[in-house]
């Protein structure tokens, strides 16, 4: 029965990952840049949620409402401010100047906010379902639903709508793509903000359940990196199987092995699978094209 | 009538010069074609005239128009649509959606249905493949599919480059017999081809390329009939 | 010896400086300025590691705070449990860097880019974990106290004038592995293997052998500078040693001092430190993440608008100033531009060609096969190579030419088949630079030449495949230069240079590694007909020097006139071979080129 309610648990922290990861991947499938500042951005997203509701008194789930709009403006100017100037630069480059975001973000909120750990305190939060022995809590059924409702979302979007279309084409051959007449920098930065968008939600989500603080984002990119490339960069499909995996194995090694290991284990994960397969379980290609004629 | 102009193109791809002071004109209506051997610059200059690669110096005329510095996705607003060399299909999409992703400028969007009705009559094998996707689709299929693409984006320039590469035979006639169908509906086309005797053979106007520069230029059964042509391809 | 010119003025300008930084440290009294010269003086060195790995080798660690935590708590806990000075401390530490560089060294040395960085950062938060969670041994968050017994052994001291003195003794000592590595073969290895890995490779160098040495290098100093700051902060807490902040440091420095270059981490560690201690001092610990928030800032600036650092800034007027001195470095010695050292060298373990048995076999290909996915590349392709010859290889557009080059030099393994060189079975082995080491040379399609370095030291790290010293690879490289036309031009950095220019060079580089067969891929590809011409006696000559010659080419008339047998290839497969008379009359080969039935017009 344990195994059972840690699968369950694990299930439910993957959901988690899942929606923090999903936009990560999404990003580095399109516009093929790996965004150091990601977890930043869920900070920030936490942050909006946070003031919603301590200041407005606006329910974190509602606050999506703000934050979602919010992020998706944010993500696109990051995109044209600075990724946009070097687009066709080496990749330290790149990985210098989002590491440098990254920076830069986290401190602004350090000086902004103060270290404090802040939480809110929503009834929701301790909130419980009981079945038989097993005990599950409400909020992270939430987020599992939700995590399911946009990976669906997703999933649709890209492949019903023809911006949907477009973007998916971009990833799988940059040059045809051009001669077919997308504009590829219109849509990379609309997919920076589509990822963006995405983690408002995850931020909105798990505030309940997670102090805000500003080196949070730190925290959960790490894993969301393990998870992206576990299930493969670009593939969002990968990145809903590879959250599912991180969070049971989250979840058991916590309790099989050392809660204060469990970080450890996925990145022993991270390492194995980067020196074994760097694609990762789903996906195509990495950061080397590799004849997708 | 002139629909594309090249004046004293210069093209370099990082630092060498693929194409120099290179001139030529496609007539309205006709098919033209673009023949020399390999690092002729032909597949550059088709990137050159798509926008892919920037140009140097010289211009390029469109319509009349100068778009020697127009970005590549507006050029294929304008007409201006290349079948790549090796295809270039999106594989992990079925034929119905790279078909789709034909028709993204405004006229193109607006004929979609009517598009893919006349696709599907010139290419009956992709109405069966609809939903197959693109990756699997055999050699033949995958040019007649990406030609297809070409004709949902209601081009008024339609670039080959090197459609017979790989195919059998027996398929490149098909593929040829179409391209003879298109011309007939009024697309000009501009083809740059391995196979000499067949590409001249179906075009009007000829084109010789050798390293980066015009070296023959007329109509094509001048030049298949010339000597020349075998000493620029054999050295002799 | 007798230096002159530039040499002269490097040496002066050397000890002027060390002379500086010593004054600097005697001239602050104040607490507050001798520490940060010691912080200074402590990260440019550990930065000066870094850029070996990041600057030099073009591999970009974000991970280095692994080797500096190992480091500083080797050190810490040698001597808070077992009481072993630090002095002998610090060579534990080097020690287990060392090793932890080899380990991690060689499966992270596969990944490229953005996934290396990745590993990198995934090491150095292992590390971070496994010091958070062994409490018995680091009293993990906690944090752990060094006492103080300040003595030379111990690396503690009671003022902090000689912490100053120490940290400068660090950097030099940091300053100079990088100096020598810069100077010798490993540091053009490095710089080879940053611009074109797969070039260096066809040019004999081993680069994942230069990557781990120089990793090993990079580390241990890097261990080294963990130790002696610990020593210095007296207490080891894991998120100050291991964190990812701390590796970020280490590479913005070099980087905004300029990256790759020797003074650069000096002059980043010069900016950026003094600023980090001003910004607190003024803003004080109030503003909590101000200081911070600059810094991330200025990383985004620099990355966009001074991506090559500040030394670049500076370094065009100080190059302007150098040309002022142009004196010459060495003297050439006379024989220079006649054939008589590359005789010598190139001609020296083979038997003089004209004495040679003319139709002896030198390589033979026996029905070798390459696919890939569902294309057959080359297809039971069969062929023998005399020695001496040259033959050319011809054929349309995706007959598989390319493909056959990379089987022969070693960067594809044919699926079946094989190849044998001089009687050793060459196709078993999947190495470029071990078949560039056994005699088989070649260009590339696309020239690859070392973008950021000059002519000169371009064509030496081909002379590095036979030699180690630097002296007989620079004599070999300047004799190769100047028959190839180039020596007015041996001091450029590659990218001024013309496409005939860069192609001659690349050939040049290619026979510095003293090759038995050299492979030419459309070497002609984008010159003038003059410049045709010229390269048809190049080739020409280089025959003579005894290199037996294999070019694939379409330019038709250099390779008919050239070659002394022809290969025609087409889809794959092998469909003529014989002297260039025949083949232009063998109508399977006029058809592969022109169609079918295209008909001869009569003569």
């Amino acid at each position: 029965m344990i195994l059972l309610q840690l699968i369950i648990n694990g299930l439910l922290l993957g959901g988690v990952y899942v929606l923090i990861s999903i936009g990560l991947t999404l990003i580095f499938g399109v516009v093929r840049v790996i965004n150091f500042a990601h977890g930043e951005l869920l900070m920030i997203s936490m942050y909006i949620s946070y003031f919603a509701y301590a200041m407005l008194g606006l329910h974190p789930y509602a606050s999506i409402l703000i934050s979602v709009p919010f992020m998706f403006i944010i993500g696109m100017v990051i995109d044209r401010i600075i990724i946009k100037p070097l687009r066709e630069a080496p990749s330290y480059m790149q990985i210098f100047v989002t590491v440098g975001l990254s920076i830069a973000l986290l401190n602004m909120a350090l000086f902004l906010f103060t270290g404090d750990y802040q939480s809110i305190n929503l009834p929701l939060a301790k909130k419980t379902i009981n079945a038989g022995s097993l005990s599950i809590s409400y909020a992270r059924v939430v987020i599992f639903l939700t995590s399911l409702a946009v990976s669906a979302g997703l999933f649709l979007f890209l492949k019903k709508t023809d911006i949907g279309k477009q973007i998916r084409a971009i990833a799988q051959d940059r040059m045809a793509a051009q001669l077919v007449g997308i504009n590829l920098n219109k849509l990379y930065t609309l997919s920076f903000g589509i990822g963006s968008a995405l983690v408002a939600i995850a931020g909105a989500l798990i505030l309940p359940i997670y102090y805000v603080f500003p080196s949070v984002g730190s925290y959960f990119v790490l894993t969301a990196f393990v998870v992206v490339v576990l299930g493969g960069l670009g593939n969002t499909m990968g990145a809903i199987l590879g959250g599912f995996i991180i969070g049971v194995a989250d979840s058991l090694s916590g309790y099989y092995i050392d809660p204060s290991l469990k970080e450890l284990v996925y990145f022993i994960i991270f390492l194995v699978v980067l020196l074994i397969r760097p694609s990762g379980l789903m996906g195509i290609v990495g950061a080397e094209e590799m004849g997708l004629k | 009538m002139k629909l594309l102009q090249l004046k004293n193109l210069h093209v370099r791809y990082g630092d060498i010069e693929v194409i120099r002071e290179l001139s030529l004109a496609v007539e309205n209506g006709k098919i033209t074609s673009l023949v020399g051997s390999n690092g002729a610059g032909k597949t550059s200059l088709l990137k050159a005239i798509s926008g892919i690669i920037p140009v140097h110096s010289g211009e390029i005329l469109f319509e009349g128009r100068n778009i020697t510095h127009v970005p590549a996705h507006e050029r294929v607003e304008m007409g201006i649509i290349q079948i790549p060399e090796g295809r270039r299909l999106f594989p992990y999409m079925n034929v119905m959606e790279n078909l789709e992703l034909g028709s993204i400028p405004r006229r193109a969007k607006a004929n979609r249905s009517k598009n893919l009705e006349k696709v599907f009559d010139i290419f009956p094998k992709l109405a069966e493949r609809k939903n197959q996707l693109a990756g699997t689709l055999s050699g033949g299929e995958q040019q007649m599919l990406a030609i297809a693409r070409g004709l949902m984006s209601n081009p008024s320039l339609l670039m080959l480059d090197e459609p017979s590469l790989g195919l059998a035979p027996l398929v490149v006639k098909e593929i040829f017999a179409i391209l003879l169908e298109i011309h007939k509906s009024g697309i000009t086309i501009l083809l740059v081809e391995q196979d000499v005797k067949k590409s001249l053979n179906l075009s009007d106007m000829g084109y010789v390329l050798e390293n980066g520069r015009v070296v023959m230029q007329g109509s094509s059964k001048d030049i298949l009939a010339s000597d020349s042509i075998r000493k620029a391809y054999l050295g002799m | 010896m007798k230096l002159r010119g530039k040499n002269q003025i490097k040496v002066y300008a050397t000890i002027g400086s060390i002379l500086i930084f010593i004054g600097l440290v005697f001239v602050s009294t104040n607490s507050f300025y001798l520490n940060i010269l010691f912080t200074i003086f402590m990260f440019a060195g550990i930065s000066s590691a870094w850029n070996i790995i990041g600057g030099f080798a073009g591999q970009l660690s974000l991970g280095h705070s692994a080797f500096y935590g190992l480091g500083a708590y080797t050190c810490g806990l040698l001597l808070v449990k077992l009481g072993i000075p630090p002095i002998l401390g610090i060579w534990a530490s080097i020690i287990l860097a060392s090793l932890l560089a080899i380990i991690i060294g060689y499966p992270c040395f596969r990944l490229r880019g953005p996934f290396f960085t990745l590993a990198t950062i995934a090491v150095g938060e292992v590390l971070l974990i496994l010091a958070v969670n062994m409490k018995t041994v680091t009293a993990g968050s906690e944090g752990l106290s060094i006492p103080f017994h300040p003595s030379l052994y111990n690396l503690s001291f009671q003022t902090k004038t000689p912490y100053a003195l120490l940290g400068l003794l660090f950097m030099l000592i940091s300053l100079s592995a990088a100096y020598i590595i810069k100077k010798t073969r490993l540091g053009y290895e490095l710089v080879a293997l940053r611009d074109e890995d797969q070039a260096a490779e066809s040019l004999g160098v081993n680069t994942t052998r230069a990557k781990i040495v120089a990793l090993i290098i990079s580390a241990a100093i890097t261990a080294l500078g963990g130790g002696i700051y610990a020593q210095y902060v007296l207490f080891l807490e894991p998120h100050s040693e291991f964190s990812l902040a701390t590796s970020v440091n280490f590479a913005m420095i070099s980087m905004v001092g300029g990256l790759g270059t020797l003074m650069g981490p000096v002059i980043g560690a010069f900016i950026l430190i003094p600023l980090q201690e001003f910004l607190r001092a003024w803003l004080g610990g109030a503003s909590q993440g101000l200081y911070f928030f600059i810094y991330g800032v200025l990383l985004i600036l620099v990355v966009m608008f001074m991506p090559q650092g500040i030394i670049h800034f500076c370094a065009r007027p100080f190059n302007k100033l150098m040309q002022r001195f142009s004196l010459p470095e060495e003297e050439f010695p006379s024989h220079i531009g006649t054939l008589y050292e590359a005789r010598q060298v190139l001609t020296k373990n083979k038997q003089l060609v004209t004495n040679d048995m003319p139709n002896e076999e030198i390589l033979k290909v026996e029905s070798v096969s390459k696919r890939f996915g569902g294309i057959t590349a080359v297809n039971n392709v069969s062929l023998s190579v005399r020695k001496g010859e040259i033959l050319g290889i011809i054929g349309p557009n995706g007959a598989g030419k390319s493909t056959l080059f990379n089987l022969l030099s070693g960067v594809y393994k044919p699926d079946s088949g094989l190849i044998i060189y001089n009687g050793i079975t060459i196709s078993e082995i999947h190495k470029s630079h071990i078949i560039c080491r056994l005699g088989i040379g070649r260009t590339f399609q696309i020239v690859k030449p070392f973008e950021n370095i000059t002519v000169l030291e371009n064509v030496m790290v081909g002379s590095f495949c036979r030699t180690n010293s630097v002296q007989k690879a620079k004599r070999l490289a300047l004799e190769l230069i100047s028959i190839a036309g180039l020596m007015e031009k041996k001091d450029y950095i590659c990218h001024s240079l013309t496409l005939a220019d860069k192609k001659r060079l690349e050939v040049a580089r290619a026979l510095a590694t003293q090759p038995t067969i050299l492979l030419l891929d459309e070497v002609m590809a984008g010159l003038t007909t003059s410049e045709v011409e010229e390269a048809i006696k190049w080739i020409r000559m280089i025959r003579e020097l005894g290199i037996t010659i294999i070019v694939v080419e379409h330019v038709m008339q250099a390779i008919m006139s050239l070659s002394d047998r022809i290969m025609v290839m087409a889809e794959g497969k092998k469909i003529a071979e014989g002297p260039p008379a025949e083949i232009i009359h063998n109508p399977l080969v006029i058809k592969a080129y022109l169609g079918d039935e295209y008909e001869t017009p009569s003569a």
